[in-house]
């Protein structure tokens, strides 16, 4: 594991330090990374850590604040995930797991090359599905999951196991809908905070037992949505090419970054977003620093 | 009439008369009758039906293959008719598909046969991934273009974060949904695949002459068609400066074949002929048409049981 220079020509003005600018009417979106290797490399995912670091990977492998890069040869990032204490997760093709202790990369698990190629070696994302202070912490694909054992290896979790975990982990718990709510999208932003949407078009926000409304998503999010992320208790979609944002007032478009049709990932953590397009990092710092997610919940009685 | 008589295929390749929708019992049946031909009687079958369809003696091989060994590839979905349980099952997914989706059932079964055998199967309202389950990438995408009333769609859900297929990069628009809609989701998504891509392209290639050449083709092309339009909706442009043959491989989608025929019809001065799909082996040297005509062939296979099925049972 060695990290890399990065290739990439960053743009051309980046800011001295991702700390917030004051509250701002005009996003300000700026390119700070695009994938290697022109339309054959692309992006799958980024991720901004409350440290003040951006995580971005793809095709390639995975950047750590556009500079250093940590490339995978032959298994592709597909997921990013910031579990605190525990550090920031790459998952991937081939069962990859990587993790970034805060000064390196240390591969901590891959599986056996495939044989046959197919999606049950692939890892979408890790998680803590329970937010109790023990909980194992698992890495999930489309049929895989793999739970971290205590010495720092992975393990696959046994198919029933695995299949209920698997669930939790798309779907949520039933228990979290509020009444006459048939779900239209589940997705976690962070250990025990999730976002999910109910087919009549209401919002929520759920941590830990609790459930706080987010308003009615925008019309144009009806057919589809690309990407969610949160800073603190501001929920953030993409759809359509365009960016929503929820707050006290309820759903509003916010300015995307021009240019960009295909919004794959949204982080927001220390005032700044980002997002990641299908070849390009966005970043913008002109949002306010918002209270933590658990700030949503107060008034309402934990599940 | 005994149900081990031997049963034969011409041109009249119409599905059986009556309700359109077979019973368990019908499907038992089919299951059953299909088994009592035996290897020859079922070979022989289906090489007639392969020739109607311009499948060479003893099928294709590799994805397309018509023949496992010494006997027809579907005689495990045969196998599943039979069984009582599966039978009932598999009626239950055929009745709530022939009640939202008009499509020829049995190319149905053959599609997810193929695609994934255990939504034929299928039951209950716990949710499935159209993804991993089922192999219906675009399912949610789709979604309001399959025809279905929303009280069918609305329990299903957008699958989040989108899947990116590592090979392409391109994101995956799957959904989970109850585990009795993956058959119906197979038939929906037949019939949206042949009203929108099907029948724009064809509009679009053949123009005022598109109705005379649905109405003149033969049912077994316009079941080979709609196959085609399921596994390749789309396809680069026909190219009439260059030979067929460099174009034959995996762009040659069923639009490039709607272009094909009227690239050929106008080199003739005649009308466009959609049967062309079946009679020009050329076309054979690409694995679209392999396969949806192997779908096309088990279709009328399952649909002469279907008949045969009907005939014998008490009414």
């Amino acid at each position: 594991m060695h990290p890399l220079i990065c290739l990439v020509s960053v743009l051309a003005a980046t800011p001295a330090s991702s700390s917030p600018t004051s509250s701002s009417t005009a996003p300000r979106w700026e390119k700070v990374f695009e994938a290697p290797g022109g339309t054959k490399g692309w992006l799958s995912s980024v991720l901004a850590t409350p440290a003040g670091d951006w995580f971005a990977g793809g095709k390639w492998g995975v950047t750590r604040n556009g500079k250093e890069e940590e490339e995978t040869p032959g298994a592709t990032i597909l997921g990013l995930s910031d579990q605190g204490a525990a550090g920031v997760f790459a998952v991937g093709s081939d069962e990859l797991v990587l993790r970034f202790d805060g000064k390196a990369w240390l591969k901590e698990h891959v599986g056996p090359k495939a044989k046959r190629r197919g999606h049950g070696a692939d890892l979408l994302d890790s998680m803590f599905v329970d937010a109790k202070p023990d909980a194992p912490l698992v890495a999930h694909g489309p049929s895989l999951v793999l739970a971290r054992r205590p010495d720092a290896t992975w393990a696959p979790v046994p198919e029933a196991d695995g299949k209920k975990l698997l669930l939790l982990a798309e779907l949520g718990p039933p228990s979290a809908r509020p009444p006459k709510c048939s779900l239209r999208a589940w997705m976690w932003l962070g250990r025990g905070l999730a976002w999910f949407a109910c087919h009549d078009g209401r919002t929520f926000l759920y941590g830990n037992g609790a459930v706080a409304p987010k308003g009615t998503l925008a019309k144009e999010c009806k057919a589809s949505i690309s990407a969610v992320g949160n800073g603190g208790p501001d929920v953030y979609v993409g759809c359509a090419g365009k960016l929503w944002k929820t707050g006290e007032e309820g759903w509003r478009p916010i300015e995307a970054p021009k240019d960009e049709r295909e919004l794959r990932a949204i982080s927001v953590a220390k005032g700044c977003m980002y997002l990641a397009g299908r070849y390009t990092v966005w970043r913008n710092c002109a949002l306010q620093e918002q209270p933590p997610a658990t700030a949503a919940f107060s008034g309402i009685p934990s599940g | 009439m005994s149900n081990t008589a031997p049963l034969s295929f011409s041109m009249d390749s119409s599905p059986p008369t009556g309700p359109s929708i077979p019973t368990a019992n019908e499907v038992q049946a089919m299951g059953v009758i299909g088994l009592d031909l035996g290897k020859t009687g079922r070979k022989i079958l289906m090489n007639q039906i392969g020739a109607a369809l311009g499948i060479p003696p003893g099928g294709f091989h590799g994805q397309a293959k018509l023949f496992d060994g010494h006997d027809v590839r579907i005689v495990s979905l045969l196998a599943k008719l039979a069984k009582e349980q599966s039978a009932k099952r598999i009626a239950a997914n055929l009745d709530r598909a022939g009640r939202y989706t008009n499509v020829p059932l049995m190319l149905a079964v053959v599609t997810t046969a193929r695609e994934h055998s255990k939504g034929l199967t299928a039951s209950g309202d716990h949710l499935v991934d159209s993804f991993n389950e089922g192999g219906l990438d675009f399912l949610w995408a789709e979604k309001n273009r399959l025809g279905l009333p929303n009280s069918v769609t609305r329990p299903w859900v957008q699958r989040l974060p989108k899947i990116i297929n590592p090979e392409t990069g391109n994101q995956v628009e799957a959904a989970w949904i109850p585990a009795h809609d993956e058959f119906l989701a197979y038939a929906a998504q037949l019939g949206a695949s042949y009203n929108y891509n099907f029948k724009v392209n064809l509009n679009v290639a053949l123009g005022t002459e598109a109705d005379g050449a649905v109405s003149r083709a033969s049912r077994p092309a316009m079941l080979a068609w709609a196959a085609y339009a399921f596994l390749a909706p789309g396809g680069r442009e026909f190219d009439p400066k260059k030979t067929l043959a460099s174009q034959l491989g995996q762009h040659f989608g069923s639009r490039t074949a709607l272009d094909y025929v009227e690239h050929m019809a106008k080199k003739a001065a005649g009308t466009p002929d959609l049967d062309l799909l079946i009679k020009d082996p050329h076309l054979n040297h690409t694995e679209w048409v392999r396969s949806a005509k192997t779908r096309a062939a088990e279709t009328l296979f399952l649909e002469r049981l279907w008949k045969r099925a009907r005939e014998l049972l008490p009414h």
